[in-house]
């Protein structure tokens, strides 16, 4: 693992990391890669089936359908950066 | 304020109390940085509730309608949801009366408490020392005496650690036994709504109030129908307990082996009191991958969980020539550092070619550690632990806090079973090391909420440490 690996893959996730954070982050891997020996070299691990949760819901169903107002315009239009005749404005996506 | 729930319900003018409550709040910003907000209202839904006029805190990743919910982050700096998370909602419906929103770590992701967006959040027994997180201000309101509970959440050990930095109680329910709808997800598989108080009867009196199925949430568990508050006084003689001697026996600082000392003694004491406690050997290979289970589950999904935070549909927006741009400079701006590590090694982990050999084993190293603790539980009752190796350790830089260690610490990880299994875990105070407080941690089998309040309060009972409060001078 290497940094300039690792900063194009932040970059794929859509944020900058500088220098030293990617430093850092080389050395997390490093460690997680040695972890996960640990992981490999547990007896029998393959036959465990992967674990999704912490245990099954044996009453769980699914809810009713119940018709309800959505939220208001004015609600909707509270965390909207920008509002321009009663329509959120986003950023403009087609050059 | 160091009164109980029972003891503020006894008060005629809660106005004039939450006025108070505020004042200190206020007062104590300065040195403790407890609160991203601090309400500036009293206002009571239901003035013949279970809760009615007693004052809390919430911790800042619960939705909250018309109040700022920024899960201390930058990238959620002006949040205000527009509707209610279930357990905040019944809270209002049983009257309990809302006094701020409490700073944690960023996005509940970390345990120090250093890295909310509005700075770190000090330790009430010593300044100089972490208040243990992610729930950091949500335990410190509550050991400082400013409000007899709080809630607040536990992916790891999120509420139980920072309770026993902190010295109160710390209570996490089965997993789906509360609603967490509303509830900022860090990891799905392993979140948990908590609550701190300081006392074991006030954390049952909340967690009566906010338990329960919720429609909202295809978690949750059916109501087990049980008042725990009522059943706190059981004869506990016939319980029996173990201890993972291999956990234990971990201790090698003279801190760590002194934590051992008062755990022992406090053992005996609950012995006296009919209860069997008895050492169990487990499989310390086992035990070594607790964390890179954690660590590489809980990043995997917080990576999809928080794909949502791109600036276009809430949250803050930096300026960009293109959606991409946008996109790219919010999030680059919004995260701090040891969430932009954590997004990239969750990332990393479920790529098609790393899922098999990383998350996918992981995820089957818990499923190992979950069927050996159900088998112990056929025969006992619940296990106990010291929480941690130590006190509160000592601040660090916040760029600092968090990083990924190689060395395997036994007495600082085990609370994890508790999210693997989802099982009810409890941590409250055992004692003083240092002059700081140490806690004791009790895990009961799953769904058995109602036995691990019980043996808790009997606990507590034997440790001399209830309502125990720090006085910031």
């Amino acid at each position: 693992m290497n940094k300039e690996y690792l900063k194009k893959y932040a970059r794929s996730l859509e944020f900058d990391m500088e220098d030293s954070q990617l430093e850092t982050l080389v050395s997390e891997f490093n460690v997680l890669f040695e972890q996960m020996n640990l992981l490999d070299n547990l007896v029998g691990i393959s036959e465990y089936e992967p674990m999704d949760f912490p245990f099954i819901l044996d009453d769980a169903c699914l809810r009713e359908d119940n018709v309800s107002d959505s939220l208001s315009s004015i609600e909707a239009f509270k965390n909207a950066k920008e509002v321009k005749d009663g329509c959120v404005k986003s950023p403009k996506v087609v050059a | 304020m160091n009164k109980s729930i029972e003891e503020i319900k006894l008060i005629d003018n809660k106005e004039e109390l939450f006025n108070q409550v505020i004042d200190e709040c206020k007062r104590s910003q300065s040195t403790l940085n407890s609160f991203v907000t601090i309400m500036d209202k009293y206002e009571c839904f239901n003035k013949e509730g279970v809760l009615s006029g007693v004052p809390y805190s919430l911790k800042d990743n619960f939705s909250t309608s018309g109040i700022l919910t920024t899960g201390s982050s930058n990238i959620l700096r002006d949040y205000v949801p527009v509707f209610d998370s279930t357990v905040y909602k019944k809270l209002k419906e049983a009257g309990a009366v809302l006094v701020g929103k409490t700073v944690m770590d960023e996005l509940a992701m970390g345990g120090s408490g250093l890295t909310g967006h509005t700075g770190a959040v000090k330790n009430p027994w010593n300044l100089e020392h972490i208040p243990g997180g992610s729930s950091a201000g949500s335990a410190v309101s509550v050991a400082t005496g400013m409000v007899p509970f709080s809630i607040g959440s536990d992916t790891g050990d999120s509420v139980r650690k920072p309770a026993s930095f902190c010295g109160v109680v710390g209570y996490k329910p089965t997993y789906g036994r509360v609603s967490r709808f509303g509830l900022f997800p860090f990891a799905s598989s392993l979140d948990h709504v908590g609550v701190f108080a300081r006392n074991v009867k006030d954390v049952a009196i909340v967690t009566d109030v906010i338990k329960g199925r919720d429609d909202f949430d295809m978690t949750t568990l059916s109501n087990d129908n049980i008042k725990y508050a009522d059943v706190l006084d059981k004869d506990v003689s016939a319980k029996k307990l173990f201890y993972i001697k291999e956990i234990v026996e971990s201790a090698k600082t003279e801190e760590s082996k002194e934590v051992i000392r008062v755990f022992n003694e406090t053992l005996d004491k609950l012995r006296s009191k009919g209860v069997v406690v008895q050492e169990v050997s487990f499989d310390k290979k086992l035990l070594e991958c607790l964390y890179p289970i954690y660590f590489i589950i809980s990043c995997a999904e917080s990576t999809s969980n928080n794909s949502n935070l791109t600036g276009f549909i809430f949250g803050s927006r930096e300026s960009g020539n293109s959606p991409e741009e946008v996109m790219f400079n919010t999030r680059s701006k919004g995260f701090g550092e040891m969430i932009k590590r954590r997004f990239v090694i969750g990332s990393y982990v479920l790529e098609r070619e790393n899922q098999e050999k990383l998350f996918l084993n992981a995820k089957r190293a818990r499923r190992m550690i979950v069927e050996k603790m159900n088998e112990l539980f056929k025969e006992y009752d619940g296990f106990v632990l010291p929480t941690s190796g130590g006190v509160a350790p000592k601040t660090i830089p916040n760029h600092e806090a968090d990083r990924l260690d190689d060395e395997y610490l036994l007495l600082e990880n085990h609370l994890l079973i508790g999210n693997f299994g989802g099982y009810p875990s409890i941590t409250l105070p055992m004692g003083m090391v240092n002059d700081m407080p140490v806690g004791i941690t009790l895990t009961c089998p799953q769904k058995e909420d109602a036995m691990c309040l019980n043996i808790a309060n009997s606990i507590e009972s034997v440790t001399g440490l209830k309502d125990l409060v720090c006085e910031v001078k």
